[in-house]
């Protein structure tokens, strides 16, 4: 297996594992875990996008790096999904912590006021 | 000539302006006077002649490595619709907000999500959809919740996960098309895509669509949509069904039929689309709580415009189109005057509603009107969107065009019975005790009856304007 | 420019009455005043209108096509029905309405029903008539709204009935513009003329099942008699005359000029499917079923909206039989049965107006206190029994003798037992009002004021003078036919001169009136005659005195309704009725369910909907 590959199998692999959490656990701060696990699995592939080997960092100079670059723009999009996961992280624990105090559970299947 | 990243900068630096201010009186009339800037500039840009789109990149750097924003007629006929909505539903605010909240947070965080729906809207950049997008999305998780009962917490936790779910699949898709097109530009994409593997396609497509597709509420993944709309405020239900999800189905569907275009993606569509409608209406006949009601009512009058605008034809998009202003107007009336019922009466069932029609006389004339334009009465707006849309579909000849036309009749025999429901609660007799005072008027507030007024006029008048909808979903 | 203002007054009138109402709490002189002027002129209009049949006036572009109004003969004599009937509900009104009332938009939406169903009958395409249709569909529903306290909630049902009728009709006019590429009714014809049998059975199933539910044919017709029994009397009155014939006016205008002759005897031919005996068999049950319901109410307004239906049966089979005879019999039965049902009417609601109640089990006794009404009454129930000289013999005259020249015994069957009921359910209408014990309450009641007696002498005046000048009417009937493409009736002023049947009301009503003459003579001449109280009275060996109530007034027909009452009271249909709407909350209840509230729940739908999206993307190549 090439590097790529590995990296993409395990991209794979930490989607799933964040998606079956998110499915399967009832537990609101296990589930947004999961989220994040799943976010690092979208981050890993889109890093990988970009991934070239032996590849060198995309980093402007005056005299052209020896050999190929990795690919600049899959790492600037992996930033910015970092900043705003870790944003949506923040309001998800925010609004996880109010949900507690207003129900007293952090159980989804005891959150089902609205339904119908 | 003005440039359309104005429509970006000007709300954004105004929201960051409101939380610098600080005060509910600043904070109120910097968000007036922001909503009708934007209206103005929608306005100049949609009376200008955009035969040919107009294309500014930022920072000067060409793509596919800068990002392009492009005004067309499309962007700008919506533009308009958001920025005048905007406009009257922050006008609608400054009476229905209690004073002693936050109120510049709440402007702030309203500016914000203009500013992202304007952003989504010219963007050609995929990523920096996804931005926009995002930023969109937190601000209607933050605009849900402020009512901060426990209710809202609940819709907007759910809303907050369902959502990150859908830009997840939004990111990989992105990913995917970035891998095989080396660019983010739609335009770079689609020509990649059009070359590349066909389930590769598929599986993009589909991830894209449905990622996005929560936004816009289509059938399946619609299910936050109830909770949000009915326990948001109702200014903010009034924006979040008037048109964020309107916006973001016309964007998935401008994606769908240019970037997507290999792959045909309008008959899951479509069949997402009678569900929907079936589904929504089916529901919101069994409610008892009304902007509840009205929430799974948006659901339907969504499958509504995703069929038209997916039957495939100029004349089924352009009626989708027409059927979406026509609902921004009528459902933003609905909402708006439902708030008002809450504030007045201080509950949400339609029961406790009953003689509201008479001590609230224009109000009542509007929430009639709203509700006869929502069914398609005639000469009100509505009757010419769903006759557009029913006779688009039997001329298209596209597989379940008639199943639709049917399942659409069947839906707006289901509305009207739900929705004059309310109406015959509104002039019965009041019981005693049901509502607060039991003599005298309690009409809207004026600045809450101008903005329905407002809207009441569109869904009057809308019909003169069916020629100025434009159709084209071009990149 | 008539046929231009008999749209423009209703609606300048409904525009001008609603804001009035909207700014003035009182006025109701104001109110009266100008809507007796507004439909004055609208009655003027109307007649000076005739001048200008054939001709086609423009309304505004709609979807490409010019909406187009004119008139003809047959939307003539109902144009002349229409205004005429509102005219006099108007008139009547003047002294019916009284100060204070519940009715702060009565004349406004009576204007704006007004400019529905002129609008219906003048329009000249399928488009124009479609916007009115709906705009008349949502006037009744605000118009029905104006009266007691349970009409919200049967104008509720009425509203349902009306927006799946919109809905069929809506579908239908979409087909039809989608397969012609055109609104025009001729347009329409000619592509229809072409349509292979399945085709043509949808398209008139299409157009005609609307229709048949706005005439409340069975077993579409349930929503009718509660909706228009809870309305304000004279609104009844109005709404049982003309309204619900609109529905008739389609059938007709469907079934001749945009269906026509050739489609119709295609789809009276098949093996299968025959369309008039479908519409003939649905016009036979609601001839009988709703008659019999009507025997057993014990309110006179619920009965004679009951009677509403059942009448809207002899109508829909006299027009299906597309001969001669029954053609015009159904068009002039259309006629006869507005001008007896709103004498009828009026004379309930004069009664209401001084007893406050139309219950037939509380009231009797009336024809000394109120013998104006009586003698209207009577005229009414004459006309409405089908006996000479009123103008209903003739009418009925001519759909039963069309019937049985046309070989339809069991039909023929049907319309005499239906009018079996009638003579039985008007006779206890009649003897629960005005006959029998009178109650001690209403011993100081008195006649109605010349506001409501003016409208009661009229109707009276043209029931009796078309019975024994049927001619009149008839006349134009005869026209009518000829537009349609019938053969025309040959008609006398006296009667009908044709070689199918030979009426000549002169002789009939002469001898009718000779027979009554010598009978009344014999009543003078004849044995002793002692006038008593009318507590001098016993049953069964006891004197029944003032606390006792005389029995026949109460409950009148209780055997009847013993044996065959669940029958018609709890029908099959209704039960029908109940379990769709049991069948739609269930279905609702099941979408409700798809929303469980689980959040995990709610991520594997989005799962699912990709995995999904892909295969069906995967199976569409």
């Amino acid at each position: 297996m090439t590097v790529p590959q590995i990296l993409y199998v395990s991209a794979f692999l930490l989607i799933l594992i964040g998606l079956y959490s998110l499915l399967t656990q009832r537990n609101m701060i296990r589930m947004i875990i999961g989220l994040n696990i799943a976010d690092l699995g979208v981050n890993l592939f889109l890093v990988t996008i970009g991934f070239v080997d032996n590849g060198s960092a995309p980093i402007f100079r005056a005299q052209a790096a020896a050999g190929p670059m990795v690919d600049p723009v899959p790492q600037a999009l992996v930033l910015t999904s970092i900043v705003i996961g870790f944003g949506v992280t923040a309001l998800a624990l925010t609004l996880v912590m109010r949900l507690f105090v207003t129900h007293g559970s952090i159980d989804t299947a005891r959150i089902r006021g609205l339904k119908w | 000539m003005v440039s359309p990243i104005l429509f970006i900068v000007v709300p954004l630096a105004a929201a960051f302006l409101t939380v610098l201010v600080n005060r509910n009186a600043g904070a109120r009339i910097l968000a007036l006077l922001t909503g009708f800037a934007l209206s103005a500039l929608a306005w100049f840009w949609f009376r200008a002649d955009l035969s040919t789109p107009v294309s500014v990149v930022i920072a000067g750097i060409a793509p596919p490595m800068g990002i392009q924003l492009s005004m067309d007629r499309l962007s700008a006929a919506l533009a308009l619709l958001i920025s005048v909505s905007g406009f009257l539903v922050i006008l609608y605010s400054q009476s229905y907000l209690k004073s002693e909240e936050a109120q510049s947070k709440h402007y702030a965080v309203l500016l914000l999500l203009m500013a992202a729906s304007f952003g989504i809207l010219l963007t050609r950049d995929l990523f920096n959809l996804f931005v926009f997008y995002e930023i969109l999305c937190i601000s209607s998780y933050i605009l849900v919740a402020s009512e901060e009962t426990k209710a809202s917490f609940e819709a907007s936790l759910k809303y907050l996960l369902l959502g990150s779910v859908g830009s997840l699949f939004m990111l990989v898709a992105i990913g995917l098309a970035y891998r095989v097109s080396g660019s983010l530009a739609m335009s770079d994409i689609a020509q990649a895509l059009g070359e590349a593997d066909l389930s590769y396609v598929m599986l993009t497509a589909a991830l894209f669509v449905l990622g996005m597709g929560i936004e816009a509420a289509i059938f399946p993944v619609n299910t936050w949509l109830p909770d949000a709309h009915s326990t948001a405020p109702s200014s903010i239900s009034a924006v979040l069904s008037g048109f964020v999800i309107e916006l973001a189905l016309i964007v998935l569907l401008r994606i769908s039929m240019t970037v997507f275009s290999s792959v045909n993606l309008m008959l899951p569509l479509r069949y997402m689309a009678l569900a929907g409608i079936l589904i929504g209406e089916l529901a919101a006949f069994g409610q008892t709580e009304l902007k509840r009601t009205l929430a799974y009512s948006s659901m339907g009058q969504v499958g509504l415009m995703l069929f038209a605008l997916t039957l495939g034809t100029e004349a089924g998009r352009q009626a989708g189109m027409a059927h979406l202003v026509m609902h921004t107007g009528a459902k933003s009336i609905l909402f708006l005057i439902a708030g008002y019922f809450i504030v007045r009466t201080g509950k949400r069932d339609i029961k406790s509603y009953s003689g509201l029609g008479r001590r609230m006389p224009l109000t009542g004339v509007f929430f009639v009107i709203g509700a006869l334009s929502l069914v398609g009465v005639p000469p009100l707006f509505g009757f010419f969107t769903k006759f557009k849309i029913l006779s688009a579909a039997a001329v298209s000849g596209a597989t379940g065009a008639w199943l639709g036309i049917a399942v659409i009749l069947l839906g707006t025999v289901l509305e009207a019975s739900y929705l004059f429901r309310v109406v015959r609660t509104l002039y019965s007799d009041p019981e005693t005790g049901n509502t607060r005072a039991v003599k005298g008027r309690m009409e809207m507030d004026v600045p809450a009856l101008i903005a329905v007024f407002g809207f009441t006029l569109l869904v009057i008048f809308g019909s003169f304007l069916l020629p100025l909808i434009p159709s084209g979903l071009a990149l | 420019m008539n046929t231009f203002l008999l749209l423009i007054f209703p609606l300048a009138g409904f525009l001008i009455a609603a804001l009035f109402s909207a700014f003035s709490k009182k006025g109701l002189v104001v109110g009266k005043t100008f809507a007796f002027l507004g439909f004055s002129a609208i009655v003027l209009v109307a007649i000076m209108a005739k001048s200008e049949i054939g001709s086609i006036i423009y309304g505004p572009m709609m979807f490409g096509w010019q909406l187009q109004f004119g008139l003809t003969a047959i939307s003539w004599y109902f144009a002349l029905m229409i205004s005429g009937i509102s005219w006099l509900t108007v008139v009547f009104s003047l002294g019916a309405l009284r100060e204070g009332g519940t009715y702060p938009m009565y004349y406004a939406w009576l204007f704006a029903k007004n400019l529905g169903m002129l609008g219906v009958i003048l329009s000249q395409d399928i488009l124009a008539f479609f916007i009115m249709w709906e705009f008349m569909s949502w006037t009744t529903y605000f118009l029905l709204q104006q009266g007691t306290k349970k009409a919200r909630s049967t104008a509720m049902g009425y509203l349902i009935y009306a927006i799946i009728a919109s809905m069929i009709l809506f579908a239908g006019i979409i087909f039809l513009h989608q397969a012609s590429g055109s609104f025009g009714f001729s347009e329409i014809a000619s592509t229809v003329a072409g349509f292979d049998m399945r085709t043509l059975i949808l398209a008139a199933v299409l157009l005609l099942a609307p229709m048949l539910i706005e005439s409340a044919a069975y077993p579409l017709h349930r929503w009718m008699a509660p909706a228009y029994s809870s309305a304000e009397t004279g609104i009844t009155a109005f709404l049982s005359a003309i309204s619900t014939r609109i529905g008739l006016y389609g059938v007709a205008i469907f079934l001749f000029t945009v269906l026509g002759f050739t489609a119709m005897k295609k789809l009276s031919a098949g093996h299968y499917f025959n369309l008039q005996v479908v519409i003939m068999t649905i016009g036979a049950f609601t001839m009988v079923v709703p008659t019999f319901t009507a025997l057993f109410q014990h309110d006179a307004k619920k009965l004679m909206a009951w009677h509403s239906v059942g009448q809207g049966g002899y109508m829909l089979v006299g027009l299906a039989t597309a001969t001669s005879l029954g053609v015009a019999g159904g068009l002039f039965h259309i006629f006869t049965y507005l001008t007896y049902v709103t004498l009828i009417l009026f004379c309930i609601a004069a009664v209401e107006y001084r007893t406050g109640t139309t219950n037939l089990n509380s009231l009797g006794g009336l024809i000394k206190k109120q013998p104006i009404a009586y003698v209207g009454l009577l005229f009414g129930i004459i006309g409405l029994a089908g006996i000479p000289p009123m103008n209903g013999f003739v009418s009925k005259w001519l759909i039963y003798r069309s019937l049985i020249l046309g070989g339809h015994p069991f039909l023929a069957l049907a319309a005499f037992i239906g009018t079996l009921g009638t003579i039985l359910s008007v006779y206890k209408l009649i003897h629960n009002i005005f006959l029998g014990q009178l109650p001690e309450r209403y011993n100081d009641v008195k006649e109605v004021g010349f506001f409501m007696q003016l409208p009661i002498w009229i109707l009276m005046l043209v029931v009796l003078g078309t019975g024994v000048f049927p001619g009149l009417i008839l006349g134009w009937v005869a026209k009518i036919q000829v537009s349609l493409g019938v053969e025309p009736l040959a008609v006398t002023l006296s009667g009908v001169q044709a070689s199918a049947g030979q009426l000549n009301m002169n002789v009939v009503s002469s001898v009718f009136g000779a027979t009554m003459l010598v009978a009344f003579i014999i009543f003078l001449i004849g044995g002793r005659r002692r006038i008593v109280g009318q507590y001098n009275n016993y049953a069964a060996g006891h004197f029944l005195d003032k606390t006792v109530k005389y029995n026949f007034n109460y409950n009148f027909y209780s055997a009847y309704e013993h044996i065959f009452g669940k029958r018609f009271l709890n029908p099959p249909v209704k039960r029908g009725e109940e379990g769709l709407v049991a069948l739609v909350e269930r279905a609702s209840d099941f979408a409700r369910r798809i929303y469980t509230g689980g959040l995990n729940t709610y991520l594997a739908y989005s799962l699912g909907a990709v995995i999904l999206m892909v295969v069906i993307l995967k199976g569409a190549i």
